[in-house]
Formats: C-alpha cells, sequence, structure tokens
C-alpha cells in the first residue's frame, strides 16, 4: 500500500492574482535591466509632472520655431537676464503655455498673442522690486516675436504683432 | 562569479562612496540658489497643482530650508541617518523644482537631483521595510546598503536618457536621425535666445552652422544621429566600472558638443556623469596602485 506523505502539499488553483505576482516576479529575475526599464516606464507614463518628466528636448525637430526679443520704446535691446533674472527660452515657454490657457478666452489668435504677451511681461515685472520695476518700465517695453519656419533648407522669418507695455497701461 | 549581461551594483569602497555622495550634495547646494525669488505659481505643475508652494520663497523659510538641506547633505555625505537626509533632500528637490517648473516654463536642468534623491529615498525605504532584519539596519547605514543608495541613483539617472531617447523616436515614428538637418532652425533659435538674454553674440562659426546644416543634411545625420544611439544606450553604464567610464565620457562629449553649438546649459547632467560614472578617485587610485606596484616589483621593472 502506498500512502502518501502528510509534509507533501496538495496542488492549489492558483488565482489570477497569484499568477500576476509569478510573472512580474519571472521578469524581475529574467529582464536585464528592469530598474532602468521600469523607471523610463514611470517617466514615460507621468510626461511632465515634476520632478517625473519624458524629457521631449528636440523630440520633435519641427520646421518651426519662434524666437523674442525685448526693447525699449526707443529701440534699444533689453536683454531678459540682466532685467528679469530669466533667459529668453524660458519666456518664450511662458508665452506659449499663457497662450494655451486664453485660448477659449480669446479664440482671435493676435489678440491672444497680445494678452499672453502682457500677461507674461507683467509676470515678470511682479518678480521685481518697485525700484527696478519702475526702472523698466520708465521707457516702455515693447515684446517683439518672430516665427521661424525652415523651408527647402532655408530659414524664413515671418514677424507677429509686436505687444508694448508701459507702466499704467496694465491695471 | 558568474557574469550576466545587466546592471551591477559596483561594489564600491567606503571612500568611493564618500567621493560620490559628496559631489552629489556639493552640485545639489549649488543648485539652491536658482529656486528663489518665485511670488507666483500662474501655471501649477506636479505637486503645486494641489499645493500652494509659494510659500517657499519668503526670505525667512528659504533660510530654513538653506540650513536644513545644509545640516542633511552633511548626514548623507557621511553616511549617517541617511534616510531622514534624504527624506529632506527629497522634498527640497522636489517642491522647490516644481515651484520653479510653475511659471509657464519647464525647465529639465534641476530634475535629476530630484529624482536621484527620490529614487535613493524609495530603495531606501523598501530596504529597511522589506528585508528580514531591515528595521536593525537602522537608515541603511551600512556599506552595503551604500552602495544600494548609490545604485539607485545611477538607475534613474540613466533612464532619463533612455527615456529621452524613447521620446524622440516616438515624436518622429523613427525618424529623429533623419530628421536632424532641422536642427539648424534650433540652433538659430537658441543663438537668439542668448544673445537676447545677456547681450553676447555667438562665434562666427556657430553663426555660420545652420546654413552649413541645412545645406549638408547627410553630414549632419552623421555627425548628430548617433546622439540618440548614445541615450538609447546610457544603460550600459550600469555594467561596470569600465563601461560607466566609457558612457560617461561619450555622454560628456555629447552635452559639450551641444552647449557650444546651441548655447544650452548641462551643467548639473555632466557634474554628475563626472561624479557617478566617470569615479574620477577610483582610477586616479589605481593609476597610483599600478605606479606603486612596478616600481616596488622588480620582475615588473625587467618586463617593462
Amino acid at each position: 500500500m502506498v500512502s502518501s506523505s502528510p509534509a507533501s502539499p496538495s496542488p492549489k488553483l492558483r488565482s489570477p492574482g497569484g499568477v500576476a505576482v509569478q510573472v512580474f516576479q519571472w521578469i524581475w529575475k529574467t529582464v536585464p535591466f528592469r530598474g532602468v526599464l521600469i523607471c523610463a516606464l514611470l517617466l514615460l507614463a507621468f510626461k511632465e509632472e515634476y520632478p517625473l518628466s519624458h524629457f521631449p528636448m528636440y523630440a520633435g525637430l519641427s520646421t518651426t520655431a519662434d524666437v523674442a526679443r525685448l526693447t525699449d520704446l526707443e529701440g534699444n535691446l533689453v536683454y531678459f537676464k540682466p532685467a528679469f533674472g530669466i533667459d529668453t527660452a524660458s519666456v518664450r515657454k511662458m508665452l506659449r503655455t499663457r497662450e494655451s490657457q486664453l485660448k477659449s478666452t480669446f479664440p482671435d489668435v493676435q489678440l491672444r498673442q497680445q494678452a499672453a504677451g502682457q500677461d507674461v511681461l507683467q509676470s515678470l515685472l511682479n518678480r521685481r522690486s518697485p525700484e527696478e520695476r519702475a526702472a523698466l518700465t520708465a521707457k516702455g517695453l515693447i515684446l517683439y516675436r518672430e516665427e521661424l519656419r525652415l523651408t527647402n533648407g532655408k530659414i524664413v522669418p515671418t514677424p507677429l504683432a509686436p505687444v508694448r507695455y508701459s507702466e499704467g497701461l496694465l491695471p | 562569479m558568474k557574469w550576466r549581461f545587466d546592471s551591477q551594483i559596483i561594489p564600491h569602497q567606503s571612500w568611493e562612496l564618500f567621493f560620490i555622495k559628496a559631489g552629489f550634495s556639493i552640485v545639489l547646494f549649488l543648485s539652491l540658489p536658482a529656486f528663489v525669488s518665485l511670488p507666483e505659481q500662474n501655471f501649477p505643475n506636479g505637486l503645486a497643482r494641489f499645493v500652494d508652494l509659494t510659500f517657499l520663497s519668503i526670505p525667512s523659510v528659504w533660510g530654513v530650508l538653506q540650513a536644513g538641506t545644509l545640516v542633511a547633505l552633511v548626514f548623507y555625505t557621511l553616511g549617517v541617518a541617511s534616510l531622514p537626509a534624504l527624506a529632506w533632500m527629497s522634498f527640497v528637490t522636489v517642491t522647490c523644482g516644481t515651484l520653479q517648473n510653475s511659471q509657464g516654463a519647464i525647465n529639465h536642468l534641476y530634475q535629476p537631483l530630484a529624482l536621484m534623491s527620490l529614487a535613493q529615498l524609495a530603495v531606501g525605504l523598501f530596504g529597511l521595510f522589506s528585508r528580514p532584519g531591515g528595521s536593525r539596519r537602522v537608515w541603511l547605514d551600512d556599506l552595503e546598503g551604500q552602495r544600494r543608495l548609490v545604485h539607485a541613483a545611477k538607475v534613474i539617472f540613466v533612464a532619463c536618457y533612455l527615456t529621452s531617447a524613447i521620446t524622440k523616436i516616438d515624436r518622429t515614428n523613427g525618424q529623429w536621425m533623419w530628421k536632424t538637418p532641422n536642427l539648424a532652425l534650433q540652433v538659430v533659435k537658441t543663438n537668439s535666445d542668448y544673445f537676447h538674454s545677456t547681450g553676447e553674440k555667438p562665434a562666427a562659426y556657430i553663426d555660420a552652422a545652420p546654413t552649413w546644416m541645412a545645406a549638408n543634411p547627410n553630414a549632419t545625420r552623421l555627425i548628430i544621429g548617433p546622439a540618440l544611439l548614445l541615450e538609447f544606450f546610457a544603460f550600459l553604464a550600469l555594467i561596470g566600472r569600465g563601461p560607466a567610464l566609457i558612457m560617461a565620457l561619450a555622454l560628456i562629449s555629447m552635452h559639450t558638443g551641444i552647449e557650444h553649438l546651441m548655447r544650452l546649459n548641462f551643467w548639473i547632467w555632466e557634474l554628475l556623469l563626472i561624479i557617478f560614472f566617470v569615479n574620477v578617485p577610483y582610477w586616479l587610485v589605481q593609476l597610483v596602485k599600478r605606479g606603486c606596484g612596478r616600481h616596488s616589483n622588480p620582475s615588473a621593472h625587467v618586463a617593462d
């Protein structure tokens, strides 16, 4: 007579959850660089929620770009870094973000660009002390933007309407 | 030990870990002043969608944050109470970085500092709670625990490069390398940005670069295209000390090239590559050991 050993466990049906755990364990033991892979998937999933990012810098390599510059009313260049402690790239990004926020308020593109420009200049001025702000706005400010387009190996600029800012113009 | 094509936790000596963590701490502390003077968060991102983080710009709060960070960094560097130190470092880098990225202009310069702090904290907490006897290894301050923390920082760092490569492939339907001549436009843009930020004009050869790139698309593809492969295979830096050195030097060269051409700033990324992957102190010690070995071993001298 053959007796079954009391120590040997009876076979159990595995639940789907248990199978999933086993699959995950198999992947964890087998797939190389799994830590990197999981981190990359996490970064890609959340896209742009600091500190997570999918790092989209120069990913699209589009054929259009925009540039910006700031002058006073007399046409003298005002450099962003010494004036506001910020670089031009950040100002451009702020303009684009503000424009997308104002899409429903200003369906007209030109009006939207004007409003975004005013808001961003105001926001930059708010970072400065009252004295610095007064000095910056004494001669007024004009924000110029251009859209660049790469066509047949040539870069063609298209100027956008300039945004004028002077103290008292905005509430 | 059987070698496997996988990431390896490098058996760093305690003095190596000290230099790596000291380097990380210095970079993190140097990056802090950039976070001040932001009284608004008009374009909330990340945590700022739920919490008003503008209180971080209050000078007294900022003073406390800086002082606390300095203390945390000293503890972290010395490998004492690493987990509370990492919790503080994660809090400061995440909140301040979030506030900075809630101004309407997303910036990716400081991201690795927050990610590396968080990854170390996550691995530390996991190690603390998941292993038998973990709770006895208070704050993971033993050598093995410290190696795991540094490895976690390396893993998330190379994952950033892989993510960037995947995004490039995704956004261009796999044609990123083919489209690199379009970068000519971005070179014009970034150099214009730099001039209108600072008043400094680019060098003549940089001014001529976009025209050359547009006129020589195949040469541009050949020169710039490999950057994608470099980013994609950055994870190979985790295989061992040698591959880490090679990959890091290649990535630093890539960053330096982009810095020259596009006037963009990667100083944090470059320093982190030098600290965690080039690992200068280790290779210097190896050189010195080799030199001493040759002089103290007459047969080696004859063989030369």
